[in-house]
């Protein structure tokens, strides 16, 4: 696991770059794709960022966290159209705020839905792309690609307003990327799109990182967001909880809070003595309704460790059998919801 | 350059549009055919023309615009030319920004798209330059190429190269009287537009300025004819000052001196002074209104 709090580089997954960033240095390293230097942003007296500090290399990120989080005030720092109260935001070693220059490198794509209806996908696309920078003379070949890779080039022709949310999002998703930008930024993507419009995003998403290019992917939805990079950005509250990838989040969590789910016979027998010796939230037995003798108790622990051993424990008094248990690693969910316990101070 | 051929090409779609355009190219035509007329008549129906021309622009009388002994172009001409902007295409000028400019910037904030704007390498004075350019070109299209295919037409059928040295400025007033009406109203109504998510509203703002406008004028014009008539001495308010309460008004006095139809007093400077500080203003709170939506 990689603290946020201590401005190490994080590296995705895939890559194999785990180094320490240079003490309090607050220089960049040149080749990060995003680098946030102590970034707090205050809107009055409520905190949309709280002293975000962290290097990102090239790669692709899962940025996860509850509606208000956080996700898009850091998104729009990263597009410069939020100024950071305190502290640097970089990308690709430059200032974002007020650097209209290094927007031609990312493509945003953002949260709310946008609708205009008199225009068609391919002129809307087209407009965006012309305002990028791109060459007159690509800017149709680039129009035609993007529309292709998001599967909308049938539709390309017929106006917006005739379109679905999930074609619509298809259409912020190309004009996105039209202009191959390095580093692409989405915040919900998924929203509105069914199951087919989701996989098929996934999958130009996983294309999009197997050719290198950077991405960011803001998301409260876990398992859609897992399906495309194992790296992620836990933010709550305006604060970087924990970075890394799954494993890594984990280990955090080991030994602290977290839910755990057993499955066995006469479970509920147990729970007075574990209540006894450890300390928890929640102790709660689901007796199956064929067979009441056989169920699920759910424990909501702040020591995971003491638990489990106390488990191992009595695992046979009384005639409790232990079938099976389920933690923090069969469910990130479960992993997201501790860590946000933690974050909050709330006591397992 | 995107934003400004990306409106216009919005813009042209409309139907309503399209139809107040082809209604305000005939002011254009009649304007031509008076010019060529007035080359052709003798010297009586000339006279006939311009104290007619001259009454409608209002400057008609003692002290003010004299008919001139014989036939002159440089007078006759700007007369001409005055009336064509302060009437006909003035009009279709609150007709046009009407149909434009409300949806212009109030769209973009509620379709959301304002945001993509920004997540490009523009910067909000480029976006409010392509937001202002559109206008620009429509209103051009009412009012500074017909004036100009106007002037142009006008020596092309004239007898002789005198036609030219007689009215060589024509076609400086004639920009800078467009500057003059362009530059302030499509300011102002962007500006309206980018106060609110409803267009409607934003329209609504603009028809009601000309009206109240309007309203004023004629309401203290009123007022200074009765206190004429009640006391010897005349009325405090006069026509000058009378105008500057009204944007149409004000807009048509200052086109009649750049047409140099009226000598220059100090309502002159008085309305320069007010378009000035009004243009200045307007795009001021234009630039904020959109910065502080957009860019927190």
């Amino acid at each position: 696991m990689i603290a946020p709090e201590s401005g190490d580089r994080i590296a995705p997954a895939s890559g194999d770059m785990i180094s320490p960033a240079s003490g309090d240095m607050i220089s960049p390293a040149s080749g990060d794709m995003i680098s946030l230097q102590h970034v707090t942003k205050l809107y009055g007296t409520v905190i949309g960022a709280n002293d975000l500090h962290l290097n990102l290399p090239r790669g692709a990120y899962a940025l996860l966290g509850p509606n208000g989080s956080g996700k898009t005030t850091l998104i729009n720092m990263l597009t410069g159209q939020v100024k950071p109260t305190m502290g640097s935001v970089r990308v690709f070693g430059e200032k974002t705020w007020r650097n209209r220059r290094i927007l031609s490198r990312i493509g945003l794509c953002p949260a709310v839905d946008v609708l205009y209806p008199n225009v068609t996908a391919r002129q809307w696309v087209r407009h965006l792309a012309a305002l990028s920078l791109l060459p007159p003379d690509q800017v149709d070949d680039a129009v035609d690609a993007a529309l292709k890779q998001v599967r909308l080039n049938e539709a390309a022709d017929r106006l917006m307003g005739t379109y679905s949310l999930g074609m619509r999002q298809r259409a912020k998703l190309a004009q996105a990327i039209v202009h191959q930008p390095d580093l692409l930024i989405l915040d919900e993507p998924f929203n509105g799109l069914d199951p087919i419009g989701r996989g098929d995003v996934i999958d130009l998403l996983r294309q999009w990182v197997d050719q290198g290019r950077g991405l960011l992917l803001a998301s409260h939805v876990l398992h859609e967001v897992e399906a495309v990079t194992d790296a992620f950005l836990l933010i709550f509250g305006g604060r970087l909880m924990a970075a890394g990838d799954r494993e890594e989040i984990e280990s955090i969590v080991v030994g602290g809070p977290q839910r755990i789910e057993v499955r066995g016979k006469h479970l509920d027998r147990l729970i007075g003595p574990l209540a006894a010796t450890i300390q928890w939230r929640e102790l709660r037995w689901q007796p199956d309704s064929d067979d009441t003798t056989v169920g699920t108790l759910t424990a909501f622990v702040s020591q995971s460790d003491a638990f489990l051993h106390g488990l191992v424990r009595h695992n046979g008094d009384q005639g409790v059998r232990v079938d099976s248990v389920r933690g923090v690693g069969g469910q990130l969910e479960t992993l997201f919801d501790s860590l946000m316990r933690t974050q909050r101070g709330q006591r397992a | 350059m995107s934003i400004a051929a990306n409106g216009i090409r919005l813009a042209w779609r409309g139907t309503w549009l399209r139809r107040t355009l082809i209604l305000t190219s005939f002011p254009a035509v009649i304007c031509a055919l008076s010019i060529f007329a007035l080359e052709q008549v003798e010297p009586g129906s000339q006279k006939r023309f311009f104290r007619s021309m001259a009454i409608l622009s209002g400057v008609q009388g003692p002290n003010r615009l004299s008919i001139p002994s014989d036939y002159k172009r440089d007078v006759y001409w700007p007369l001409l030319m005055a009336n064509f902007f302060r009437y006909p295409q003035s009009i279709a000028m609150v007709l046009l920004v009407g149909l434009i400019a409300p949806r212009s910037i109030s769209f973009d904030y509620r379709s959301k798209g304002a945001l993509l704007y920004f997540s490009r390498p523009i910067g909000v004075t480029q976006y409010l330059l392509g937001k202002q350019a559109t206008l620009w070109f429509y209103l051009a299209c009412i009012t500074t190429i017909p004036a100009l295919v106007v002037y142009v037409l006008g020596l092309a059928v004239s007898p002789n190269l005198s036609v030219f040295w007689d009215t060589w400025d024509l076609p400086i007033r004639i920009l800078i009287s467009s500057l003059c009406l362009i530059i302030p109203t499509s300011s102002v109504a962007l500006w309206m537009s980018s106060m609110t998510e409803e267009s409607r509203y934003a329209a609504f703002g603009w028809l009601a300025m000309w009206v109240l406008g309007w309203v004023t004028f004629f309401a203290l014009t009123l007022v200074a004819s009765m206190q004429n008539a009640q006391s010897s001495g005349g009325s405090v308010l006069s026509v000058e000052t009378i105008a500057l309460f009204s944007p149409y008004h004000l807009l048509g006095r200052i086109q009649n001196y750049v047409f140099g139809v009226i000598e220059y007093d100090t309502g002159i400077s008085w309305a320069f002074t007010i378009l000035m500080i009004v243009t200045v203003a307007t795009q001021c709170m234009l630039y904020w209104n959109v910065r502080s939506r957009l860019v927190r």
